[in-house]
């Protein structure tokens, strides 16, 4: 069940810093979906890499842990 | 003209299919004859696409696969970044921002809106590689660069043409910070002039059809590939495999990076997870997140579809799923350097995938290739012009062997498909004068089946002199074979003085840090450069290899009396006891 929303960045055009999905590591060129996690606030580029972050990547990311 | 009606069913689909194609194949030809620079012209080091209007690949031409993560992110992300009224009729964007969805800083996408009856209905793109783009070496190709800054001029999403006229400020910047600018020149407009034709033959096959068959087709299509390609997945055994790499350095420093990949096929998609690789490093070799992707996509389309029978286009790239953690080697952050990530890094990235996938289909798979696009940059004053000149160079290298055949000899890197330059245009155009050139017998990995050999060539120089950059890898780790294959050979990099007789490293002769990347060496008339090229790696044990096989190999030259002993243990025509 996702649980985020979208969040539209508020940069300005002379700003050249960009921002990159916590999950899948893509562009965020302009709006990002955020939600929550553990505490943990991830900002994501859509609605899937929430799905992505609990059907995988959280498990994924435990495991590798040492 | 009056429209003829088109039933979207199999036969229609296929119809259309083929007409958007063709229209991507005829903007490659515009681009290939009508280009300055040999990068495009003889070494096709670009590729050109139709878009729909929301930015999802309908058609392309792939003349370098390299590309195609970027040609699958750079328009979408711009739509979203600038949204779509930052289009115009008769508007051209170009854009080379690594960081924003290209492949490195010498990758330009020029991207054109297509409207019919003044609604948007879809894009034309070209991305290619301009040969010189500034920065710190002639050629735009520095391996000890440490930041983006050195590489070249970064463009952001900016407009090339605007309503249809010459934005001239900014190409006044561009050329400005271009050696070559009337190359520059050239080259975008053959770019622009593929863009127009791409633009014109929609127009034309909406003329012939109309604008709701050709857009309901476009999009029934990429369904279509997609279900295709989701089923080819399905056919793979689900699992996780792993799989791990080693990069001998970064160009920068001393110490070697590693890659890690898990792939995860599942339910007809597969994911890519690349969490654990090393940070990124301080030299040009990292690669961007869509550099990943296209290595994903290379490796996957190998494996699922080599004969290339599913239309490629968005829906190809939908079950496939990167995961590229920001600021690692395969996901570099502003400002690192990213050059050699694409020619260099992503060979090896494929590899690494075909390794983790030869856990799941072993027949499906190559070894370890060359994996180095053996990148050699140049420039100066022409003698014969008197106009500055730069090139980027690259060569065939070995390419891995599989389970059906030897590796391909002389190949240039498989995720860039493009073609050496022949000598004769090469020497019209620079003065340089080729000594030799051919395979290096004994590179391929020995195996069941051979590892493709790498290329050797001597060059003389022919003007009173002229800098020098490389960036040739696989120096000290060469290529992975599997199956008990062998790896290939090494790349070297020598020079030798005019008025001397041997060839010594250009670490020896230069003090440079690393003797085959380095940075703004300059030779003179009748020095002379001698390179060698990396060999592909084997697949199977040599003990299996036919010895017809391995006779036919010494016969023609690739493979040594030395070698066919030691590595096949045939002597003299007969199998060593």
């Amino acid at each position: 069940m996702r649980q985020g929303g979208w969040v539209e960045s508020a940069r300005a055009w002379n700003d050249t810093n960009v921002s990159y999905c916590d999950v899948c590591g893509r562009l965020i060129p302009k709006r990002s979906w955020v939600f929550a996690d553990d505490g943990r606030t991830l900002n994501a580029c859509s609605p899937d890499c929430e799905d992505l972050y609990h059907s995988y990547l959280k498990r994924a990311s435990k495991r590798k842990q040492p | 003209m009056r429209a003829k009606k088109l039933e979207l069913d199999a036969v229609g689909l296929h119809v259309l299919h083929n007409a958007l194609a063709n229209i991507a194949a005829e903007m490659a030809i515009v681009m290939m004859k009508t280009s300055y620079s040999t990068i495009f012209n003889e070494g096709l080091d670009f590729s050109t696409i139709l878009l729909d209007r929301q930015g999802n690949i309908i058609a392309e031409k792939n003349f370098a696969p390299a590309m195609m993560g970027a040609v699958n992110y750079a328009l979408r992300w711009t739509l979203e970044e600038l949204g779509e009224e930052f289009f115009g009729p008769g508007d051209i964007v170009v854009h080379n921002d690594p960081y924003r969805g290209n492949c490195h800083i010498p990758e330009h996408m020029l991207m054109k809106p297509i409207f019919s009856d003044n609604e948007l209905i879809g894009f034309a793109g070209a991305i290619g590689h301009l040969a010189e783009v500034g920065g710190k070496a002639p050629g735009s190709f520095a391996s000890d660069a440490t930041d983006v800054f050195q590489e070249g001029l970064r463009l952001p999403p900016v407009k090339l043409m605007e309503g249809g006229r010459y934005n001239e400020q900014l190409w006044r910047v561009i050329m400005a910070n271009h050696r070559t600018p009337r190359n520059t020149w050239g080259d975008f407009h053959a770019m622009i002039g593929a863009l127009n034709v791409g633009e014109r033959r929609l127009l034309e096959l909406i003329g012939r059809y109309d604008l709701r068959t050709v857009v309901e087709g476009a999009s029934q299509l990429i369904d279509y590939s997609e279900r295709r390609l989701r089923a080819e997945i399905a056919e793979l055994p689900e699992g996780e495999y792993s799989a791990t790499l080693t990069v001998e350095d970064d160009g920068v420093g001393d110490d070697p990076f590693h890659v890690l990949v898990t792939l995860v096929v599942k339910d007809g998609k597969i994911i890519a997870d690349f969490t654990g690789s090393s940070p990124q490093v301080r030299g040009p070799m990292n690669c961007t997140f869509v550099v990943a992707a296209s290595a994903l996509y290379n490796a996957v389309f190998s494996v699922t579809d080599p004969n290339d029978l599913i239309p490629r286009n968005s829906g190809c790239y939908r079950p496939l799923q990167v995961i590229a953690p920001p600021g690692s080697v395969v996901n570099v952050r502003y400002p690192g350097p990213s050059v050699g990530g694409n020619t260099d890094l992503q060979p090896k990235l494929i590899d690494l995938l075909l390794a983790a996938f030869a856990k799941a289909v072993p027949d499906r798979v190559a070894a370890g290739t060359g994996g180095s696009s053996s990148n050699l940059l140049f420039g100066g004053i022409h003698p014969d012009t008197g106009r500055y000149y730069s090139n980027y160079n690259f060569d065939g290298m070995g390419a891995g062997a599989t389970a059906k055949k030897d590796g391909n000899d002389g190949e240039v890197t498989r995720h860039s498909n493009c073609r050496n330059t022949p000598v004769e245009v090469f020497e019209h155009r620079y003065p340089l004068h080729t000594l030799n050139y051919g395979f290096v017998d004994d590179s391929g990995g020995a195996g069941k089946h051979r590892g493709g050999l790498g290329t050797q060539r001597t060059l003389r120089v022919t003007a009173p002199s002229i800098t020098f950059s490389a960036l040739f890898d696989r120096h000290k780790l060469t290529s992975t074979g599997l199956f008990d294959g062998k790896p290939g050979g090494a790349s070297s990099l020598l020079v030798k003085l005019a008025g001397t007789t041997e060839f010594r490293t250009f670490k020896d002769v230069f003090g440079v840090r690393s003797p085959t990347k380095f940075t703004n060496v300059v030779l003179h008339e009748g020095d002379e450069i001698h390179y060698r090229t990396p060999g592909g790696a084997g697949f199977g044990a040599a003990a299996e290899r036919e010895r017809d096989l391995i006779l036919e190999d010494v016969r023609e030259g690739y493979v040594s009396a030395l070698s066919a002993e030691r590595d096949y243990g045939v002597s003299d025509g007969k199998v060593a006891s």
